[in-house]
């Protein structure tokens, strides 16, 4: 068995055709005497008419030049014996979607793909070198760079694809950056069109699962699954913590969003009977927050502020009572650590309407519409106020920190005068306040994250956090104590500070890497070894050149003989 | 070498034929031009240095200025066989052996006339042209028909050759005839030359050089014929007044010597 260190180059036996089509178009003429040439003077003379297709003549140049051709397509192609030494160094990049784990037949693409990279391996070159690099969020080295064939088989058995989508180009970018000029083979289960060689061991496959699952404020569930419309309905079940199917149903091709009942736990929505792709059939619901925002409303009793900011804070999901998160009451006081106070503070000042300016990229006032709000006597900010509402040089919403995380959101205006209560401005202030002193709590900000994406988290004051799950890293925060969580792997995490611990859970559900329709099996492994060099002595490449250029000058010879010349 | 049997018997049947226009009495010729003998060949203005014995009176009488009679010259009989040496004539083995064997009867012929033949070979080294034999023997034609012969004024030259000259025959006429008695043209074609056949696409390869590729088909054989027949025509109007063209076709000598009959160059012994 041959193996071509350049198989491009066999393409100059396309060259062979060539050469019999100059055959077919070649004047093959008898020779005829005659001893008065100038009597046939000019009528019908070939070379005007151009050149036309004869019956092939089978000449000794004929096969002279198809065999200078091939001679050339190998000595190009660079033929060696699977075990010659090589040089070369090659790389392959393993694809790491959790979509390579369905299963087909009993058998699953990441098991015919660790077969068949194993057998790639093993047929390169004696002596070539190998990089593995397996693509994810993250790309990382599994083999290499430079390392012997044989150990592809053992970093493809300490791998398992379960990254979430992603880009596979990051990985191809690494193999190139630690292998230079290395032809890259990408091992999938499709052909991502990127690299130079392929190795794709999927298969077409119809598939179910869960899309998404969330909880609404008010403790409602609700579910989203996606199912191929071969697949018949699949049943399944919520099952609470304690084991107990608290619903059940099926899915299929044409099912909307499904409601589920309140659960105030934690909760499992699981789909049963047979798929290719279990990974996204289970996802795990936490338990709702059991402690909401507490809200102290100090206000005039019975007065229209008093009403509307009760209704307000109420209908944001917080809790009121004598002591909170959040106070509110009339004139600027000090802030405890840790509590935000919206302070209501009195002018005397003319009146002026919204809309009014804002710091809108400020999640207190995001998105809050202000026209329309009249607002009476407000005055200028103080120094080491964040204004977030402005009307001329009037501070009408401002902000200011103080030390303990305690914030201070300084509201201005004649209360007897405004339309504070009335204006819808108001309610959604309201529950931005209450979002955003949720959000400032110690814990990680989304206790359920996709796969593949970052979160955030806040870290008690005075405290260091750390994750652990599959693996264990610390969270570094920031001067408001909120830090960044990395890309997760899919399972279960706990956010640990102190004493305290917060569970976070990420769930494998991306219904676009689950479509297995683009899967296939093929393989463009040429590619992988396009750029080999195979350690060869120079005077074989010297007998290549005498040996072509010896049946060069043959065949020029017999055409010449042909030709009469 | 001996010759030609068939020659020899061929030769045996025939004689040359004199022009008795020509002829002053046995193995006498006149010649072409003006000179001493008793035929009379035209009038011309006396000049200084005129014999005075040669003016017409009457002439001179009534035209009122001298004029001089001048008769025809009387030249020995003499024939001289141009054989083409040229590599055309060896287009074929049959050709080159036609060809020498037409000059051996010719020159069989002048010898049993007593004209004294002699044999030139056109493209062959120089020489007087007699003895004709080893010439004869040494015929082998290969080169281009660069050397002529010098003239032997009055002598009655045969050229045999193929004719073939791509600037016609004017030139060769001209040169050949000079001096001469006369200068008659046994043409030798071949069968192909006379009348190709069709082949198709051929590289036609002349044998005194150059090639072309051609598509010999009808109107290309026609259009060669016709181009033949227009220079078998020059060569008529070339020679006329001077001599005769003959058709030697390859093959029997004798179809040679009926067309030499025909034009009045031989005649049968016997009358015949």
């Amino acid at each position: 068995m041959i193996a071509f260190a350049q198989p491009w180059a066999l393409l100059v036996l396309a060259g062979i055709p060539a050469v019999v089509a100059l055959h077919l178009l070649r004047r093959r003429l008898a020779p005829l005497p005659v001893s008065g040439l100038f009597l046939w003077g000019g009528r019908r003379a070939l070379g005007q008419g151009g050149r036309t297709v004869s019956p092939l003549h089978r000449r000794r140049s004929l096969w002279l030049e198809c065999l200078a051709v091939a001679i050339a397509a190998l000595a190009l192609a660079d033929p060696h014996a699977p075990g010659a030494r090589s040089t070369g160094h090659v790389s392959l990049v393993v694809d790491g979607h959790w979509r390579l784990q369905a299963r087909d037949l009993g058998d699953s693409a990441w098991g015919r793909a660790r077969i068949r990279a194993a057998a790639w391996a093993a047929a390169l070159p004696r002596g070539t070198r190998l990089t593995v690099v397996a693509s994810g969020p993250v790309p990382r080295l599994l083999a290499g760079p430079g390392a012997e064939p044989a150990a592809v088989a053992a970093a493809m058995g300490r791998f398992l694809p379960d990254a979430p989508r992603h880009d596979l180009a990051a990985a191809v970018d690494l193999a190139r950056d630690l292998a230079p000029g290395a032809p890259v083979t990408v091992l999938s289960d499709r052909d991502p069109g990127i690299g130079d060689g392929l190795i794709a061991t999927g298969r077409a496959l119809a598939t179910s699962g869960w899309a998404g699952a969330h909880r609404t404020a008010d403790g409602t569930l609700w579910a989203r699954a996606v199912a191929d419309p071969a697949l018949p309905p699949r049943p399944w079940r919520l099952v609470d913590a304690d084991g107990a199917v608290r619903a059940a149903g099926v899915i299929s091709a044409d099912s909307g969003p499904v409601r589920l009942p309140a659960i105030a736990g934690a909760a499992d929505l699981v789909l049963d009977g047979a798929d290719p792709l279990t990974v996204d059939d289970r996802v795990r619901i936490p338990a709702l927050d059991p402690d909401p925002v507490r809200v102290r409303i100090d206000l005039p009793a019975g007065t229209r502020l008093d009403a509307a900011t009760r209704r307000a804070f109420t209908a944001a999901g917080a809790v009121l009572g004598p002591d909170g998160d959040v106070e509110i009451s009339l004139g600027s006081a000090s802030v405890a650590a840790g509590v935000w106070r919206l302070s209501l503070i009195s002018g005397t000042g003319p009146a002026v309407a919204g809309p009014f300016a804002a710091r809108s990229s400020h999640p207190l006032v995001a998105g809050i519409d202000t026209t329309g709000l009249v607002v009476a006597a407000p005055c200028a900010a103080n120094p080491g106020e964040e204004v977030l509402w402005r009307a001329g040089t009037a501070a009408v919403l401002a902000l200011r920190r103080h030390p303990g995380r305690a914030v201070e959101i300084l509201l201005r205006g004649d209360w007897e005068r405004s339309t504070w209560e009335r204006h819808p401005a108001w309610p959604a202030l309201a529950a931005a306040l209450v979002q955003g002193r949720r959000e400032a709590r110690p814990g990680p900000r989304q206790p359920v994250l996709a796969p593949g994406r970052t979160g955030l988290a806040v870290v008690p004051a005075g405290q260091s956090a750390r994750l652990y799950g599959a693996a264990t890293m610390a969270l570094v925060a920031d001067a408001e104590g909120v830090a960044v969580v990395p890309p997760l792997t899919p399972g279960d995490w706990m956010m640990e500070a102190g004493d305290r611990r917060w569970p976070i859970r990420v769930d494998q559900l991306d219904p676009i890497q689950a479509d297995l329709s683009a899967a296939t099996t093929a393989m463009r492994a040429a590619a992988g070894l396009g750029s080999l060099a195979v350690e060869r002595p120079a005077s074989e490449a010297a007998l290549w050149l005498v040996v072509l250029g010896l049946v060069l000058m043959a065949a020029w010879s017999a055409r010449r003989r042909e030709d009469g010349a | 070498m001996t010759a030609d049997p068939e020659i020899r018997r061929l030769a045996a049947r025939l004689r040359l034929v004199h022009d008795p226009r020509r002829a002053t009495g046995a193995g006498a010729f006149l010649a072409r031009g003006p000179g001493a003998s008793l035929e009379f060949h035209d009038h011309r203005d006396y000049v200084a240095g005129d014999d005075p014995r040669h003016l017409d009176w009457s002439a001179s009488a009534r035209t009122g200025r001298p004029v001089v009679r001048r008769h025809r010259a009387e030249a020995s009989p003499r024939l001289e066989v141009l054989l083409d040496a040229s590599a055309s004539m060896a287009l074929t083995p049959a050709k080159a052996r036609h060809a020498a064997r037409l000059a051996e009867l010719w020159l069989l012929l002048a010898e049993e006339a007593g004209a004294r033949p002699a044999l030139h070979l056109l493209g062959g080294a120089p020489g007087p042209g007699r003895p004709w034999r080893p010439l004869l023997d040494r015929y082998a034609p290969a080169g281009v028909p660069g050397h002529l012969p010098a003239p032997a004024p009055g002598a009655e030259r045969v050229l045999i050759s193929d004719g073939l000259c791509p600037d016609g025959p004017a030139p060769w006429v001209r040169r050949l005839g000079e001096g001469a008695a006369a200068l008659h043209l046994l043409q030798v074609l071949d069968d192909q030359e006379r009348d190709p056949a069709e082949r198709g696409r051929v590289r036609l390869e002349d044998v005194e050089g150059g090639t072309m590729d051609l598509v010999m088909d009808g109107p290309a054989v026609a259009a060669y014929r016709l181009r033949l027949d227009r220079l078998r025509q020059a060569w008529h109007g070339a020679l006329h007044g001077r001599g005769h063209v003959v058709d030697a076709p390859v093959g029997d000598p004798l179809v040679t010597a009926r067309g030499a009959v025909a034009a009045g160059l031989l005649a049968w012994r016997g009358g015949r």
